[in-house]
């Protein structure tokens, strides 16, 4: 056997198996149940899944951090502003004090007596010794601006000492009043009349300034690196204001029960081929779950929660079908059969039937079937949530909130339950009806958001009851962008009466 | 309908289109099938797979770098190539194949060259020699491409090649 006759050979299988010469007939030509049954496996490309939309969960990560960002932030300009008025009053007192002080050096100047001023200017050397002291025990801030005094008085128990590094500070204290005493024209050499100047200053004005102490140590906050200053027989923190947050307080835990009516929305449904159209039927969903909420602020309070959502759907579908005599075939029996291939888009995907519908060869030729689908969907999903919460107004133990959230869901199950009939004059033509559990067209991970309004009720001092209204609405669809749908894209929404109750810690 | 307007309404998954889209490929399709399987339930099965790949990698398609019967065609004889794998485990059996070569009976109403006899001519070949024959003269594959799409070495190849064409061709001599 030659090379050529190979040659030919080849050219002639060739030739009339390649594309254009190939002879078609009933040999080769597969009936349409192949393609039915490949395309009720057919899983377009996974790609689209992959675009999976992840801002909703950076939004839901934000929210809890935007919330504390703006407690603390208004804390701190509070704090600030606080500050201000603070160090303007301690100005303020500051100058106060330092006028008194020159009205009455220039009034003990005035006395002329040698040995009464000696007496006097003893006694008060011995009464100031222990007013400046104890006034340098409370003399605890580093700032330079601040006139640090204390009254005995106001602290009875109270027999403090100064440690050797508050001396200085007092000593550079007494000096500046020395200075402002001779601004004032008063003789250097004087000390004793300088000793009767501070210990002059009255008792009201020392509790204003202890006063103002409190107030400045309250921004620790911002000037946290404070000295903590011990003085004998005395803790400083005494006069200090609470500083801890109350951030970790206030927690709360509740279990919550939603009862809720579901309802499908749809966009982007194409009418291809048999497509029924229909309408909605709400169905009685619920959710089931556990959170903890934590008070941000008086008025601010964010919950998370954990829950099981039900949610269940039926849509009622009716539409006619055109019936024509031309499309009878037979069978290899010898029977007439009208095979009706239906595709019927359901929320969720293509439901596709092909069967022989009875009794066609009775039917007229061009007469009008009627159409009805029952479809139920059952979805079951995790969810994840975070809902910030206002409160509205509230009393000792009545609360109205509103709250507005974000969900995270992940399907756990799924069941689509359909049942198409087909019927002319009371007769059914065709019933088929089946259960679909696949998942494979639905995404897995949705998001929904949340607004509700509610009534807290305090049952006593740690246990509280809420009801809330409130709606939820998908922000991403169920379906997958690469279902068969034909870009139909399906939200879960719902409306529904919420009941919780809970613990405060 | 336009077969650009088909396939870009398939890819949209508009059944109505999908459908269109098989019906005008189908005989195509369906004759590779029937020239990698001896019968015809074995073709269906392989049409079924090919059909699945298909459409799920429509998507895929890009017109401006091929056309679609093609790219159709390359993914039916992968999925009958993968088929053949399956039902055969591996193809080192097919050296040691040797089938009775039984041609069907040819159809008399047809001319004895006709496409139909052809493919039956292919079907009856021993599944080595019929692989290899229609990756090679069909598919324009060469013996270096078959013994690495195969697993076999080129020799084997070129072996079972030569025997598919002497079968072949003894077979039209008696025929014609």
């Amino acid at each position: 056997m030659g090379k050529n006759s190979y040659t030919e050979l080849d050219k002639l299988f060739q030739s009339k198996l390649k594309d254009g010469n190939l002879e078609n007939g009933d040999w080769n030509n597969p009936t349409d149940d192949a393609f039915l049954a490949a395309m009720s496996q057919v899983k377009p490309e996974e790609k689209s899944k992959k675009k999976t939309r992840c801002w909703p969960l950076l939004f839901l990560l934000l929210i809890p951090i935007l919330l504390i960002g703006v407690k603390y932030t208004d804390e701190v300009n509070n704090l600030r502003s606080e500050l201000n008025e603070i160090q303007q009053q301690v100005n303020d007192a500051q100058a106060s004090i330092a006028k008194d002080k020159n009205e009455e050096a220039n009034q003990l100047q005035s006395n002329d007596s040698a040995t009464k001023e000696s007496k006097v200017g003893e006694d008060a050397i011995q009464n100031n010794s222990k007013k400046a002291t104890t006034k340098a025990s409370i003399n605890v801030s580093p700032k330079p601006s601040a006139i640090k005094l204390s009254n005995t008085s106001s602290k009875k128990n109270f027999t403090p000492k100064l440690t050797p590094s508050y001396t200085s500070v007092n000593e550079s204290r007494i000096n500046r009043n020395q200075n402002s005493v001779n601004n004032s024209g008063l003789d250097n050499k004087t000390t004793f009349n300088d000793k009767v100047l501070t210990a002059a200053v009255n008792n009201d004005k020392i509790e204003k300034i202890v006063d103002l102490e409190r107030l400045t140590s309250s921004f620790s906050l911002i000037t946290a690196t404070r000295p903590k200053a011990k003085i004998e027989g005395l803790s400083l923190a005494a006069f200090e204001p609470e500083q801890k947050s109350n951030f970790g307080k206030n927690l709360s835990a509740f279990a919550f029960f939603d009862l809720n009516m579901n309802s499908i929305r749809m966009s982007g449904m194409e009418n291809t081929g048999f497509t029924l159209t229909g309408y909605d039927e709400s169905q009685l969903g619920y959710e089931l779950g556990i959170g903890v909420s934590q008070n941000l602020s008086k008025r601010w309070a964010i919950a998370y929660t954990a829950s099981y959502r039900h949610f269940t759907n039926k849509s009622l579908y009716q539409s006619e079908f055109l019936y024509e005599q031309e499309d009878l075939i037979t069978s290899i029996d010898g029977d007439l059969v009208y095979q009706l291939f239906t595709e019927t888009q359901t929320p969720t995907g293509a439901y596709i039937t092909n069967q022989d519908l009875t009794f066609a060869e009775e039917m007229d030729d061009h007469t009008m079937m009627d159409a009805n689908a029952d479809i139920e969907l059952f979805f079951n999903f995790v969810s994840i949530g975070a809902k910030p919460r206002f409160s509205l107004f509230q009393t000792k133990g009545l609360q109205v909130f509103a709250e507005a959230g974000l969900n995270i869901n992940y399907l756990v199950h799924y069941c689509q339950s359909v049942d198409v009939e087909f019927s002319y004059e009371d007769k059914m033509m065709m019933h088929n009806s089946g259960d679909n559990y696949s998942m494979d067209d639905l995404n897995k991970i949705s998001f929904t958001s949340s607004l509700g309004l509610g009534l807290e009720y305090n049952l006593g001092e740690h246990i509280f009851s809420s009801l809330k209204f409130g709606t939820s609405r998908s922000i991403s669809s169920i379906t997958a962008s690469n279902n068969n749908t034909n870009d139909t894209r399906t939200y879960l929404d719902n409306l529904g009466i919420s009941v919780s109750a809970g613990y405060r810690f | 309908m336009e077969v650009k307007e088909l396939i870009s309404r398939a890819k949209k998954q508009d059944s109505k289109a999908q459908m269109e889209l098989y019906r005008t490929y189908k005989s195509y399709w369906y004759t590779i099938c029937l020239r990698y399987n001896r019968n015809t339930f074995d073709a269906d099965d392989c049409l079924q797979n090919a059909l699945i790949n298909i459409f799920s990698k429509l998507s895929q398609f890009d017109e401006n770098r091929g056309n679609f019967k093609s790219w159709s065609s390359q993914i039916v004889v992968n999925d009958n190539l993968m088929f053949l794998r399956k039902k055969k485990q591996n193809f080192q059996s097919f050296e040691l194949e040797d089938d009775k070569f039984v041609v069907e009976e040819v159809s008399e109403e047809s001319s004895i060259i006709s496409s139909e006899n052809l493919t039956k001519l292919i079907q009856a070949l021993p599944s080595g020699y019929r692989t290899v024959f229609n990756l090679y003269v069909m598919e324009g594959y060469s013996h270096v491409e078959i013994s690495e799409i195969l697993e076999i070495s080129v020799g084997t190849s070129k072996s079972q090649l030569s025997k598919a064409r002497k079968l072949l061709q003894h077979q039209l001599e008696v025929v014609i």
